[in-house]
């Protein structure tokens, strides 16, 4: 009896458990520009859909916030559009571009049946995120499908600009980037100096980041911006970022540090908690208030109009 | 009592607390930033707040694992207490569903008043262990034949299962799944210096006075009428051992969530170890405990760093095989 007892009671209790850990590794409030496959898939072979070219003004479902962004930066509305996985709703920085636009669930479960109610006359999707059903799609519609991994958001910007027949606007639009990241740069530089070597985290409901080289942050910080990578950071090569202790934060020795809270209370109050601690109190950064908030979405966006948006950002941070 | 066996007790007390002293000192030495020896021991006797490594340890490490030694010691208290009390050797404050009600309230709190202070979450953790364990009574008594310990494991399993199952209601309906993950697997990540300075008093003050009351829950161990016939009031020595209990459960449930298992393994390997005295096997659980949670928490942030794995998980890990062992040696009734 007792043992009997004993093995359903241990049961469970393992079942308690295991039930408890599934709990904890609820996926936190990643945005979806982080969660990008590493794995760059190849270029899809140039298909027919490739050519399509259509109306500006022609009714668009765009299956990527990415691409939607990318749209927007060309003045183009889409008709629908899906919304950013995380905010469940489209990107804050963008939302009032959208006022009006069907919602079309998320890039990784898109709402068929809204897609279907929209009757789009063109479809863009991500060959990462929807390539798989792009038969699907084109039973509804012609569609554009991009790999949004492959080339940078230039390219991206340039290959919809062609779809749309706005190849000018694009190049104006990366010539206007290029203008106001060179600006930007020599405020920044102004402020900290031109050796300067920044980082930038990024505090989340459960753990602190460092962001890396690669996209969404390394490209516009490290290349764009041109700042000098802290200690450490240039070996942030294989992922978007590394989950850190912050017991390591003062190995990274930079002079400035750039901030991203994720949303929520939890990611706020977690920043709360370290701007209390003696250890982040100390950092030769906090000492000569070099810490910069920074406006997350946006940086964390890596579309045409999100890293302009960042540079603005950036623009305002830094003149005083 | 003979000398001899005093003199064996003392030995397994002094081993308990270098066991302490030194699963501390290794687990305060070992994390994310590499530092030496020496600048761990200069770091908490010699502690110089300009210095980097020694911000990093009292801010980081020592209040973890302190919290770790607080709330273990706590949690098998309140273990030992349970057993001895209900004479159930299954008593723990995470089956029974002390910690459950403490968990939900702090869930409710956290839900509905996300700015109160840690003293205020404490008190309010309390009541929730307060009210769920009368409540478990008086589900277990209303029953035909009174209390019995095998019907107090099971009202305190089912009310366990429904708090839970209501605390992960709110967590999602109030879209707290971040904060509550934590409640649920417990954790000494986030303990604080505050948070010790409160809780480590309440803890070692019951403690204390749980241990004071070792010779009457000894003999109530032995039976109501037994207990009754050696001039013990049963009644009043059950109710002290249960807001005992409940006070630790709650105080530590308020700090690092709820940890299963410590409660229920620890006291039956003290009493392996020492015997069936609650004199002894109180404080000797306690120091038990804190070893235990110590090295559960060095454990859960050692295996994939820098993120932290589950220290309820850990505890489980460790000790149901350990308690499986246990129970399968032990053929007497506990």
């Amino acid at each position: 009896m007792m043992k009997r007892m004993l093995t359903t009671l241990v049961t469970l209790m393992i079942v308690g458990a295991l039930a408890a850990c599934g709990q904890s590794t609820t996926p936190n409030g990643a945005s979806s520009s982080t969660n990008t496959p590493t794995n760059a898939a190849s270029e899809a072979p140039e298909s027919s859909s490739d050519v399509i070219t259509h109306d500006a003004n022609a009714k668009i479902a765009s299956m990527s916030i990415h691409i939607t962004n990318n749209l927007l930066a060309l003045g183009i509305k889409p008709a629908g559009s899906v919304v950013g996985g995380d905010v469940k709703d489209f990107l804050p920085h963008v939302a009032d571009q959208l006022e009006g636009v069907s919602k079309l669930g998320v890039v990784t479960d898109p709402d068929m049946e809204s897609v279907l109610a929209l009757k789009p006359d063109v479809i863009y999707i991500d060959e990462v995120y929807t390539g798989d059903d792009l038969a699907k799609f084109e039973k509804i519609a012609p569609t554009i499908s991009i790999d949004m991994d492959n080339g940078t958001w230039r390219d991206h910007l340039n290959r919809i600009a062609q779809h749309v027949g706005k190849e000018k606007e694009a190049e104006a639009f990366i010539k206007d980037y290029e203008e106001k990241a060179e600006r930007v740069k020599g405020l920044i530089s102004a402020e900290l100096g031109q050796d300067a070597k920044v980082m930038a985290i990024r505090m989340t409901a459960k753990e602190l980041r460092v962001m890396g080289m690669k996209r969404p942050v390394g490209p516009i910080m490290f290349e764009d911006l041109a700042l000098n990578p802290a200690v450490g950071v240039e070996k942030i090569t294989d992922e978007p970022y590394a989950v850190i202790s912050q017991e390591v934060l003062p190995d990274f020795d930079a002079d400035a540090i750039f901030v991203i809270i994720s949303k929520g209370n939890e990611a706020k109050a977690n920043f709360d908690e370290l701007e209390k601690n003696l250890v982040w109190k100390n950092l030769k950064a906090v000492k000569n208030k070099h810490v910069y908030v920074l406006d997350g979405q946006k940086w964390l966006d890596y579309s045409s109009i999100g890293h302009s948006m960042a540079l603005d950002d950036a623009e305002q941070l830094f003149t005083k | 009592m003979s000398g001899h066996i005093t003199w064996k007790t003392g030995l397994w007390f002094a081993a308990a607390i270098a066991a302490l002293l030194m699963s501390i000192f290794l687990a305060i030495s070992y994390g994310a930033k590499d530092l030496s020896f020496a600048m761990v021991w200069s770091s908490v006797f010699h502690y110089d707040p300009e210095l980097t490594a020694h911000q990093i340890m009292h801010e980081y490490r020592l209040p973890r694992v302190l919290g770790a030694v607080v709330t273990g010691m706590a949690f098998a208290t309140a273990g030992a207490l349970m057993q001895g009390v209900t004479r159930n050797p299954m008593a723990d404050t995470g089956i029974l569903g002390v910690n459950a009600g403490a968990a939900f309230v702090v869930a409710l709190c956290f839900a509905f008043w996300p700015g109160l202070s840690y003293s205020q979450l404490i008190l309010m953790s309390f009541l929730g262990a307060a009210l769920s364990t009368l409540f478990i009574v008086l589900l277990g008594s209303a029953t035909q034949g009174g209390l019995h310990s095998l019907r107090l494991t099971v009202a305190g399993a089912v009310v366990a299962a429904i708090l839970h199952s209501f605390s992960s209601g709110i967590a999602i309906y109030y879209d707290l799944s971040q904060d509550l993950a934590f409640w649920y697997a417990g954790g000494v990540a986030g303990v604080k210096w505050e948070h010790l300075k409160l809780l480590a008093p309440i803890v070692f003050i019951v403690i204390a006075w749980a241990s004071t009351m070792g010779r009457s829950i000894t003999f109530l161990s032995l039976g109501d009428e037994s207990a009754a016939s050696l001039g013990i009031h049963t009644g009043k020595i059950k109710v002290l051992g249960m807001t005992a209990a409940v006070v630790l459960a709650g105080a530590s449930v308020s700090v690092a969530g709820s940890i299963g298992f410590v409660g229920l393994v620890v006291p039956h390997i003290a009493r392996r170890l020492i015997g069936v005295d609650y004199r002894k096997i109180i404080p000797f659980s306690a120091l038990l405990g804190a070893i235990l949670l110590v090295w559960a928490d060095f454990a859960s942030r050692m295996v994939n760093p820098p993120r932290e794995f589950a220290i309820g998980a850990m505890v489980a890990l460790v000790g149901v095989p350990f308690f499986l062992y246990l129970a399968r040696k032990e053929r007497r009734e506990l």
